[in-house]
């Protein structure tokens, strides 16, 4: 890749075509505005596709159902490591950039929580990319989250667990 | 002043998430986790570091409890991250 350098980038990003920040309140105007702006960049220099994933909050587990999540993060360290995590691809010639975006804060079912955005040469390039960079943001970031639920508060582990809180 | 930070379930076996402690001298951060918290609840903490659910920071670098902890240096207790 000539340039990894993608100009005018929307207020909460910068010129980078690889970058990962924690973003309070994450937002679906977060998403659609980076990808209009990574795929208008990312075009000009060679891209022929972007792969998104997007997690959002579930609004039934167990049977029960959920209210919201808090999430809450270290930092500098969350960023950095999303960041770290972004970069650590732009020596890849297939692939024109990535984006990945996580949510902190009180976030409500069907709200976003993780956006990441993959510009690659081919669909192969940038689909099994995806699943790989989701993978590293579920376990790399100091990055927590407290499912609020009709039936108590339960702490997610990074293994998938839940352990029901007992204090508030 | 040494800034000890805790995260996720761990603030609720602390009961704080954040507590600023003066330092004399440079100390083994056991013994610094030994004065701030009652027995029981250093025992659960030590035991999830053990069985690697947990994991300490100095100043954003993976440490352990025999690390030495020095004046305006900041620990971090964080369990096993769950971002997504």
């Amino acid at each position: 890749m000539s340039s990894k350098v993608c100009s005018d980038p929307p207020p909460f990003l910068t010129e980078e075509c690889f970058q990962g920040k924690v973003i309070e309140g994450l937002s679906y105007i977060h998403v659609f505005t980076t990808l209009e702006w990574l795929s208008s960049k990312t075009s000009i220099i060679g891209s022929g596709g972007l792969s998104v994933f997007v997690g959002f909050v579930k609004g039934i587990i167990d049977n029960a159902k959920v209210l919201q999540l808090k999430y809450s993060s270290y930092e500098p360290y969350a960023s950095r490591i999303l960041d770290n995590i972004a970069k650590s691809y732009s020596n890849n010639p297939n692939i024109y950039g990535v984006i990945i975006l996580h949510t902190s804060g009180e976030a409500r079912p069907g709200s976003p929580t993780l956006f990441v955005a993959i510009s690659g040469k081919t669909r192969k390039d940038s689909l099994e990319l995806t699943r790989e960079v989701v993978e590293r943001v579920k376990k790399e970031p100091p990055i927590f989250k407290l499912e609020v639920r009709e039936d108590g508060e339960y702490w997610i582990l990074g293994d998938g667990r839940r352990i029901k809180r007992t204090t508030s | 002043m040494v800034v000890v930070k805790v995260f996720g379930y761990i603030a609720d076996i602390t009961g704080w998430d954040k507590k600023n402690v003066e330092l004399k001298s440079p100390t083994k951060l056991l013994e610094l986790l030994e004065k701030m918290l009652e027995q029981k609840k250093l025992m659960m903490i030590t035991e999830l570091i053990e069985r690697r659910q947990a994991k300490i920071m100095i100043n954003g670098m993976e440490a352990s409890l025999s690390s030495v902890v020095y004046q305006e240096d900041e620990v971090a207790l964080i369990p096993l991250p769950s971002g997504g």
